[in-house]
């Protein structure tokens, strides 16, 4: 070739192929059980879309999960599958295999990153993991971004705008350091049982063989794997995103609490099922598009179900009929959670039927009546398009309520509430009475949030609270800019969280009486309640955690974003009035012995949203550490209401009731 | 009761009949206690002294040390005792195929715990404390090394002890039957006892509250002594005990999947490239240091399921206890459930017993109708959650009169156990209520004690509960420390 030609064809260089926005992998689209039924074999496949991420390593490790397949009670270490080969690339993953431990590593990655995905598209943000806290160490010196992580360079330093040679006390309080990655072991148990665990930022999935009398449609002996169900891994990832958001939430402080994460969870692995398209045809086809004949899409964790021996799905939403006094009767939070789960699915299946009552007429004549016969290609296509959008609205409505949920205490009513404020916020204009569907079904499951007027929405909607509390005095130095670093926007949200703290305790301090509006206690009130105070302070404390940027469209159909602030109080909490009546006006010092250990913390405070721009407290939601009726309902629930179990017997929480480091291990045994 | 600590030991006497008459229900204390055995042969001495030297009939309720210590820490004073009769649950008798059954389930578990035990041990030697400590009612302690569990046998040498004099001639042995009854007891005229539980069939298994569906290791399930195995991830299943069982596979993959780390130091576990992200944080991030990363580990993974199971043994052997409920003449029921769980309580309600003419009408006799006339109830497991069923159970116990025992030791069961929900405050709570304030505990002595041992401290006094005058007055005792007696006057025809 010619000098001239070579520079020619130089110049020109080879096209540059942007990467792509998805990685294809397969999944088993419900768990293997469906592959193995003849009815629906060729649907037991699905080909999940998640985001490409550059630079995936083995494991995969990426950007948001990290999977170690390592088995210690086998012993065994298995090879970390590689997705960037070109041979998986070319193929979309290895094909479903229960003999196959990569396929594992993958598919709970890929179900991973697809759940990760609907949050950060309901959010409008990053998905952050819970922060790892250390407690204090006192006397050391460290650098002065020793409170963001003690691990952290000088070129980090610079990196976030800082001057490395800055050189401050360590605070004594606890540390909080950033965690990247969730990891995730898939054969990480040899029992029946998978569960998130919030002290390892872990998600920690078991197997087991199918024995017994009654295991249903599996194989006698054959191992169930639990990192294989769609379900089981969306829904402990759920758990993980939420403790991320709330990290209160594991703490059982009444009835709901537990049952909500456990309820919030199933929502996601339900909805989530209906983006997988061939599965969604093929149930609907078998129900002729009828929600309430449909057989597999209401279930959640059907293999595991019958293989425990329960001679169906771990949890029906489908046959489920409203009962308003069930949830009075109910405690056990798996039980509990299903409830306020069959209230929304109630809700989608109306709000399903709602979007196809045009449809039918035209095949049917009624809007109301389904076709007798199999479904004609087109119309199978159109409702399950209908019923995908209908799954996606709900989805969105459940994860966006979460930024409208008080910090601490929630209750299901208080989800109902946020879940109805978010969508009045997000979609003003409710023509299709969305929102009046949902607060029918939640009547008809005897879900009611406390103290309002009636279920119209306006009384359920949050309403402003401190009204005149002047945030755009820090407007300048809160820093709202998005980024595409999760580690900056964790820095971030931590920087404004101390903003804020630092600037709403100098008007605590010069306006007291404000105190009362945020659910907090201050000024003279407070120091006198020596419960709120801490062994070694004469003060009352307050934290504000992280202020993270929730985004909407306003009604001028103007992209919005409020700043959401959650502010908290803690109190020591003890079993009977008499115990909590003699600490809160005895000095730690003077206390007797018995009353050193506080049995649980009481806590309160408040979320506030904050319109940036206009920074107006549009919203909040009070929780007061002052309210001697919440403090009695957590004592009677903590007391006694709440069913002990027998490893609470033995193997009791700690310093803390209702807390332990694995709150969420021994609720899963049943999952 | 006595008050030897966290275990049971009830000597009731009938001293209003022409003969005074004495039934021992067990006599234990629990693992770890201190001057455990010379605190049972103070208690068995006293025994020998209140009974004049003969038992009528001694019962055990269940094989748990808490229950049966004091038959081997004191079997050369217990040789010094004539014993008339011995009665003890079906699931005693070796010869019974469902017991035997659930013996070698027992078993199964037994020695897969120890072997799993052993090979948690040195990964989580303190927090495998508890689990150690819960196998302690079953006769399994914490070796001299302090990481490896080690049955003891001694709670089946106990128990044995006690079924050998039943069986000595001039004895009378006796297992009985749910729904056996109404049975005359030493000779007492107008005395009939109920026997009410263990069930037999699948309420024996159900021990926990009230949703717990499908067990977690199916233990008792035909197949669960390998599920209990599998859990732990043992390979060595002693054929002896599993038989056929051992076709449940052990292993995940086919061979030749993954790499076995058994065969490799764990010293260089972390050299294996495969293994690089267990060990070391990502590096991926140039502003993060490398940061040791074992606080994401699993090693521990296995102490969970050595966990559960521990709590399913514990509570399997619970529930085999032989509940009675003894009828006094003027119909009046002292009602004595060992360690009975929820589905021993649950199996009651089907029980019906020819109705005795002289009490009442003619017809049969019901659960409801016994516990409606139950004056004195002993507290099942320490006072713990699932051993007392509150809603057919303690609220059907509707007598004005009735009064309640709960052999516990808080103290101990907190510092020592860390069992700090034993006795659950809940339920002491509601047994004040529903006694009006008649809970005798064995840890609250009636009066200041004069002296106490070195080591033995009992919290509280019952006298600064303000009990019922009438009450107190049937409290008694010569040695306050060791016992406490309750006496109920039978009032004459």
């Amino acid at each position: 070739m010619s000098e001239t030609a070579r520079d020619a064809l130089a110049a020109v260089g080879a096209p540059a192929v942007p990467p792509p926005p998805h990685r294809r992998l397969r999944v088993y689209a419900i768990d293997p059980g469906t592959a193995q039924d003849a009815a629906s074999i060729d649907v037991s496949e699905a080909v999940l879309r998640v985001p490409w991420e550059r630079a995936l390593r083995p494991g995969p490790i990426g950007e948001y999960l990290e999977v170690v397949d390592y088995d210690p009670l086998s012993r065994r270490l298995y090879h970390p599958i590689d997705l960037d080969d070109p041979h998986l690339l070319a193929q979309d993953g290895h094909a479903p295999s229960e003999g196959n431990p990569q396929f594992h590593q993958q598919m709970v990655y890929a179900v991973g990153m697809a759940t990760i995905r609907n949050f950060e598209r309901a959010l409008g943000r990053k998905v952050l993991w819970s922060s790892r806290r250390l407690p204090p160490q006192r006397g050391e010196i460290g650098s002065g971004l020793a409170e963001v992580g003690a691990p952290f360079s000088p070129a980090s330093a610079e990196a976030v705008g800082l001057d490395p040679a800055a050189r401050r006390p360590r605070p004594a309080h606890e540390r909080e350091l950033f965690v990247r990655r969730l990891r995730v072991y898939p054969h990480a148990l040899r029992e029946a049982n998978a569960y998130y665990s919030p002290s390892k930022k872990a998600l920690l999935f078991g197997y087991f063989p199918a024995v017994g009398e009654e295991i249903g449609r599996n194989l006698p002996g054959g191992m169930v794997l639990t990192c294989l169900s769609h379900d089981i891994v969306a829904h402990e990832l759920t758990h993980a995103v939420l403790d991320g958001m709330h990290r209160h939430f594991i703490e059982a402080s009444n009835p709901d609490v537990l049952a909500f994460h456990e309820a919030f969870a199933d929502m996601v692995a339900l909805f989530q099922r209906f983006t997988m398209p061939e599965v969604l045809r093929w149930a609907l086809q078998r129900a002729r598009g009828d929600l309430r004949r449909d057989d597999t899409l209401g279930r959640i964790a059907r293999q595991f179900g019958e293989a425990i021996g329960q001679r169906g799905a771990l949890r029906e939403y489908i046959t489920n009929e409203p009962d308003p006094s069930e949830l009075a009767r109910t405690l056990d939070p798996h039980a509990r959670g299903a409830i306020l789960v069959a209230a929304m699915f109630d809700a989608f299946r109306a709000i399903y039927h709602a979007r196809i009552s045009d449809l039918l007429r035209i095949v049917t004549g009624r809007g109301d009546r389904f076709p007798r016969l199999d479904l004609q290609p087109d119309l199978l296509g159109r409702l399950a398009e209908e019923a995908r959008k209908s799954a996606e609205h709900m989805l969105r409505i459940c994860i966006r309520a979460l930024d409208y949920c008080p910090p601490v205490d929630v209750t299901f009513g208080d989800y109902l509430r946020a879940v109805i404020t978010a969508d009045v916020d997000a979609v003003p204009d409710d023509d299709r009475g969305y929102r009046t569907i949902i607060v029918e079904a939640f009547r008809r499951r005897g879900i009611f949030p406390m103290g309002v007027r009636s279920l119209a929405v306006e009384s359920l909607v949050w309403k402003e609270v401190a009204r005149d509390l002047p945030f755009h005095e820090i407007a300048e130095r809160l820093d709202v800019r998005l980024t595409p670093d999760r580690f900056m926007s964790w820095l971030r949200a931590r920087e404004n969280a101390r903003t804020v703290h630092r600037w709403l305790k100098a008007h605590l301090d010069a306006r007291p009486e404000l105190a009362g509006e945020l659910g907090l206690a201050w000024g003279a009130r407070a120091t006198a309640l020596r419960t709120l105070t801490d062994m070694d302070r004469a003060q009352p404390r307050f934290e504000v955690h992280s202020v993270r940027v929730a985004r909407r469209i306003n009604d001028d159909g103007e992209a919005q974003a409020d700043l959401v602030v959650e502010i908290l109080q803690r109190r020591r909490g003890y079993l009977t009035e008499a115990d909590q009546a003699e600490a809160d006006r005895t000095g730690f010092d003077a206390l007797p012995q018995r009353l050193r250990r506080a049995p649980f913390q009481f806590r309160g405070g408040c979320t506030l949203l904050v319109e940036i721009g206009s920074w107006k407290v549009r919203r909040g939601v009070r929780k007061g550490i002052l309210s001697e009726r919440r403090l009695a309902a957590q004592r009677r629930f903590l007391g006694g209401e709440r069913s002990a179990s027998l490893a609470a017997t033995y193997f009791p929480a700690g310093p803390a009731l209702g807390r332990s480091d694995e709150p969420l291990a021994a609720l899963h045994r049943r999952l | 009761m006595y008050r030897q600590g966290l275990g049971d030991c009830f000597l009731i006497s009938f001293l209003g009949w022409a003969e005074p008459r004495h039934i021992l229900i067990d006599c234990g204390v629990i693992v770890g206690t201190p001057d455990g055995p010379a605190r049972m042969r103070r208690v068995a001495t006293d025994i020998q002294r209140a009974s004049g030297g003969g038992l009528d009939l001694v019962v055990i309720t269940h094989e748990h040390w808490d229950h049966v210590s004091g038959f081997q820490q004191a079997s050369d004073i217990f040789d010094g005792i004539a014993i008339a009769e011995v009665w003890a649950a079906w699931t005693e008798n070796a010869a019974d195929p469902e017991a035997a059954q659930l013996d070698r389930a027992r078993q199964r578990g037994l020695l897969a715990l120890e072997a799993g035990i052993a090979q948690i041990g040195a990964a989580a030697s303190d927090e495998l404390r508890p689990v150690v400590e819960l196998l302690g009612f079953s006769g399994i302690e914490l070796g001299a090394d302090g990481r490896t569990a080690q049955r003891t046998g001694r709670t089946r040498d106990a128990r044995d002890y006690v079924l050998e004099r039943g069986r000595r001639a001039g004895s009378v042995l006796r297992y009985l039957e749910p729904g056996d009854g109404p049975l005359d007891v030493a000779d007492l005229a107008d005395v009939r006892v109920y026997a009410l539980g263990p069930p037999r069939g699948a309420l024996l298994r159900k021990t926990g509250g009230s949703v717990q569906r499908g067990e977690v290791y199916g233990l008792f399930g035909g197949t669960g002594g390998s599920f209990v195995h599998f859990a732990l991830g043992l390979a060595d299943r002693p054929t002896e005990l599993f038989g056929d069982d051992a076709a449940v596979p052990l292993r995940l993959f086919d061979e030749g999947r993954g790499i076995d780390l058994a065969a490799i130091d764990r010293e260089d576990w972390s050299t294996l490239e495969a293994f690089t992200a267990y060990f070391q944080p990502a590096a991926d991030d140039p502003r993060w240091l490398p940061e040791p990363v074992d606080w994401r580990q699993i090693e521990d993974a296995g102490l969970r399921a050595a966990e559960a199971l521990a709590l399913q043994l514990d509570n399997a052997t619970n529930n085999t206890s032989l509940v009675l409920a003894i009828e006094l003449p003027d119909g009046r029921v002292l009602l004595f459930p060992g360690d009975a769980q929820i589905g021993n309580w649950l199996s009651w309600a089907e029980l019906r017993w020819p109705r005795n003419a002289t009490v009442g009408a003619p017809g049969t006799v019901g659960v409801a109708d016994l516990l409606a006339r139950t004056v004195l109830y002993k507290v099942g497991h320490h006072g713990s959650h699932n051993a007392t069923l509150r809603k057919g159970g303690l609220e059907a116990m509707s007598s004005p009169e009735l009064v309640a025992m709960l052999p516990v030791d808080e103290r101990f069961a907190h510092e020592s156990k860390g069992w700090t929900e034993i006795p659950l405050p809940a339920l002491v709570n509601d047994l004040q209520a529903r006694t009006k304030g008649r809970l005798i505990r064995s840890d609250q002595l009636l009066r200041a004690a004069r002296e106490l041992p070195e080591g033995r401290v009992l919290p509280a006094l019952l006298e600064d509960r303000a009990l019922p005058a009438e009450f107190a007055a049937r409290l008694q005792s010569e040695d306050d420390e060791l016992y406490v007696d309750y006496v109920l006057p039978v009032p004459a025809d």
